[in-house]
């Protein structure tokens, strides 16, 4: 998808400490992280076509991570979007927000990364996502 | 809609109840009145039976004696007719004298004896004097009935009325005198005899009436009347009629504008025709609205009727009777009335009380209901704490989660990772304890370790801690502490839990620090006030005024409430427990921008001081001495 040696991955989450341990663990693995602690300046920075994947927390401040999605959506129509939260969303939550095509609950589940969650794990998620 | 259903088959159900009543009162009150009806027609039969048996007594008595008496002139006169003195003319002046004794035995009915002799000429009338005698002495009689009859038949003759030459009515009872020399002592008046005249009794009709009205009965009230056996009135109250025909043109006419109804006088037409026909009995007449019974039989004489005997009685005891049923009737009517109004005022109260139960029941409901709904929101609010308070500690662990890992991986940034994870544990620490004092707060659970302290001590003790910190980060801000009057010697004591109290300023301390940009300044004021109502309780007031950003406008109005505002570092949860704690000490808090020119916020609260100030505290003195500006 990319020229680059690794993948480029958008994580905003306005938490300094969350997007420094996650970023970290991604770039230990070869993985090329932009990280943004405010919203409005994430979506200020993105280009159509700069990211393979972003992750949004849900819970910012000014902006949650489903109103950054719609306005990411608008910039570019085919990056892929996860979403990474301490909150317990369910199904019925996603569906009322145009993600990709969800379906079934697994189908949801896929996009959706809950805190806190092992380092190594959420490498292993996140790599996953990139392949399929 | 279930409690107007239910109000609907309350409602049926009194009316069931009302009909209820209603139908037992109307059964009560026709049985009643019925009843009484009843009764009150058994009393009349029972007095109308009384009248007509005791009219049909006295009119038997009377008729007897009446019988009797005639029987006795008639025995009289016929005794007389054999007499030697009558059948010998020679004895005439003899014969007179026995006239005038037969006369005086039976003088309570007898007007007269009188001898006709067999030319119907008067031969003598006793009780006459000589005048009269002379006057009447030899006139011709010979065409009345009471001569002619006898003449013819040789038998005794009881005449109807007559009205007499000297034009008063009378009856007459007369027998033929015929000659005995066949047969002396045979007692009859033989058919083979020779006739010699007759002898006549005239009974006056109003002698008769007077002597029949003296034996009634005294306390029975009756009338009487007499006819003779053609019709005629011998007797009747008023006396005006005696001699009419009672089936006449002038007493018929009298008896249609005297009687009312007007069927009333065929009935008694029809009686007195059954009368004269020679039957007893009785019959029962309304006149003029009151009941009469009317009771007849005829009066014997010579085996024949010779008159008919009537007697009246008003039935006085059944009009009386009628009266009291009338008043039973006003009574039944009054307690049928006064049975409804009961019946009405009991399903008056039954509704009501039906009413004030479904008023009460309605009430209870939207209690309930108010208290459920309130229940909801609390459970509601319950959850979202539950869930807000799960999202913050899970984002500590996170870090610390992530940091032990990286640890490992990267030595070199070792110190860097072990600040965080510390950091990030006392965070969570901190969580915890918040949310375990909103869990006491809300389940009121939180205990007060009341003491009389002096909050001076405490604030400086605040104020130290929070320079140190201050000097810690360089961010180089101003903690003011400006005392009351500016004495720094004048301890302010108060009656709390010294440690609830200490939390609740390091909070605003803190809150006002953290918000406030390197170079600002944060100011802790105390003043003492009055306040006047509920008996001079002296009040001190504690601001911390500091030049930050201030409040957001958005999150003013719920600024007290659970995780509305939250610092970088902070819970959330600080604003809402210091809240609680004051309030908790009677105490109040409030926050405002600063309106006087320069950015930030003050934060304030106010507490009750104990009432004895001006006991001396020497070691807080002392610890006054640490803080100060």
């Amino acid at each position: 998808m990319s020229g680059d040696s690794g993948n480029r991955i958008l994580l905003v989450d306005d938490e300094p400490d969350l997007t420094a341990i996650f970023s970290m663990g991604l770039e230990d693995n070869g993985l090329k992280v932009n990280t943004f602690n405010d919203p409005q300046l994430a979506l200020s920075e993105f280009k159509e076509g700069a990211y393979d994947l972003v992750i949004l927390d849900y819970k910012m401040p000014n902006m949650n991570g489903f109103e950054l999605y719609r306005k990411i959506r608008k910039v570019d129509e085919k990056v892929r979007v996860c979403f990474l939260t301490a909150f317990d969303i369910h199904y019925e939550d996603l569906k009322r927000i145009p993600l990709q095509s969800i379906s079934t609950e697994q189908d949801a589940m896929k996009f959706l990364i809950q805190k806190p969650i092992e380092i190594d794990d959420l490498v292993k998620r996140i790599k996953e996502e990139l392949i399929s | 809609m279930p409690s107007l259903l239910k109000g609907w088959s309350a409602s049926k159900t009194n009316i069931v109840i009302l009909a209820a009543i209603v139908t037992v009162a109307l059964v009560v009150s026709i049985f009643s009145y019925q009843y009484s009806t009843f009764t009150a027609n058994k009393i009349v039969e029972i007095s109308s039976q009384e009248v007509r048996s005791n009219a049909r007594i006295e009119v038997h008595d009377l008729s007897q004696i009446l019988s009797n008496r005639l029987q006795t002139v008639s025995a009289l006169l016929q005794t007389l007719t054999p007499s030697p003195l009558i059948q010998n003319d020679t004895y005439k002046k003899s014969a007179f004298i026995l006239f005038n004794s037969r006369q005086l035995a039976t003088s309570e009915l007898t007007n007269f004896y009188m001898w006709l002799d067999k030319d119907g000429k008067v031969v003598w009338i006793s009780n006459m004097n000589q005048t009269t005698y002379q006057k009447y002495k030899g006139t011709d009689l010979s065409y009345r009935p009471y001569f002619t009859v006898p003449k013819t038949t040789h038998m005794a003759y009881y005449s109807s009325l007559i009205d007499s030459n000297d034009k008063i009515p009378r009856l007459y009872i007369s027998y033929p005198i015929i000659n005995s020399t066949a047969g002396i002592g045979s007692g009859e008046a033989g058919a083979g005899g020779i006739f010699k005249g007759v002898v006549v009794a005239g009974i006056r009709a109003d002698t008769l009436g007077n002597l029949l009205k003296n034996r009634l009965f005294s306390q029975f009230n009756s009338t009487i009347g007499l006819l003779d056996r053609n019709g005629i009135i011998l007797y009747t109250n008023p006396q005006q009629y005696v001699g009419e025909s009672i089936f006449g043109y002038k007493f018929q006419s009298v008896l249609s504008s005297a009687l009312k109804p007007p069927e009333s006088k065929n009935l008694l037409n029809d009686l007195i025709k059954r009368s004269l026909q020679g039957y007893t009995g009785s019959g029962d007449i309304l006149v003029n609205g009151k009941m009469n019974t009317i009771a007849y039989e005829p009066v014997a004489a010579g085996g024949k009727n010779f008159l008919t005997l009537y007697i009246s009685a008003q039935q006085n005891l059944a009009s009386n009777v009628s009266t009291l049923i009338d008043q039973q009737r006003y009574f039944t009517l009054l307690v049928v009335t006064i049975i409804a109004a009961v019946a009405i005022i009991v399903a008056f109260l039954v509704f009501s009380w039906n009413k004030r139960l479904e008023t009460t029941v309605r009430a209870r409901t939207a209690e309930l209901a108010l208290a459920n709904e309130q229940l909801k929101v609390h459970d509601k609010m319950q959850r979202e704490f539950i869930n807000i308070a799960s999202h913050e500690m899970k984002t500590p662990t996170q870090a610390i989660l992530g940091y032990s890992k990286l640890i490992q991986r990267h030595p070199e940034k070792r110190e860097e990772m072990i600040q965080a994870i510390s950091r990030n544990a006392t965070r969570l620490q901190r969580l915890t304890s918040d949310i375990l004092d909103v869990t006491r707060i809300e389940s009121r659970s939180l205990r007060l370790n009341l003491e009389r302290f002096n909050l001076n001590e405490v604030i400086s003790d605040v104020v130290a801690d929070y320079r140190n910190e201050i000097e810690k980060s360089k961010s180089d801000i101003e903690l003011l502490y400006n005392h009351y009057g500016g004495n720094k010697n004048n301890p302010l004591f108060i009656e709390g839990d010294r440690g609830r109290i200490t939390q609740v300023i390091s909070n605003l301390v803190s809150n006002a620090i953290k918000f406030t940009k390197k170079g600002g300044s944060v100011l802790i004021t105390e003043e003492e006030r009055i306040v006047v109502d509920n008996g001079n309780s002296n009040q001190v007031m504690i601001s911390i005024k500091d030049n930050g950003q201030g409040i957001d406008p958005e999150i003013y109005p719920r600024l007290f409430s659970k995780f509305a505002a939250k610092s970088e570092t902070g819970t959330g949860l600080g604003l809402f427990i210091s809240k609680s704690i004051i309030e908790a000490h009677g105490g109040k808090i409030w926050a405002k921008n600063n309106n006087d020119g320069k950015k930030g916020a003050t934060f304030a609260f106010s507490l009750s001081l104990s009432k004895h100030q001006k006991q001396k505290d020497q070691s807080s003195n002392e610890s006054n001495n640490g803080g100060g500006s």
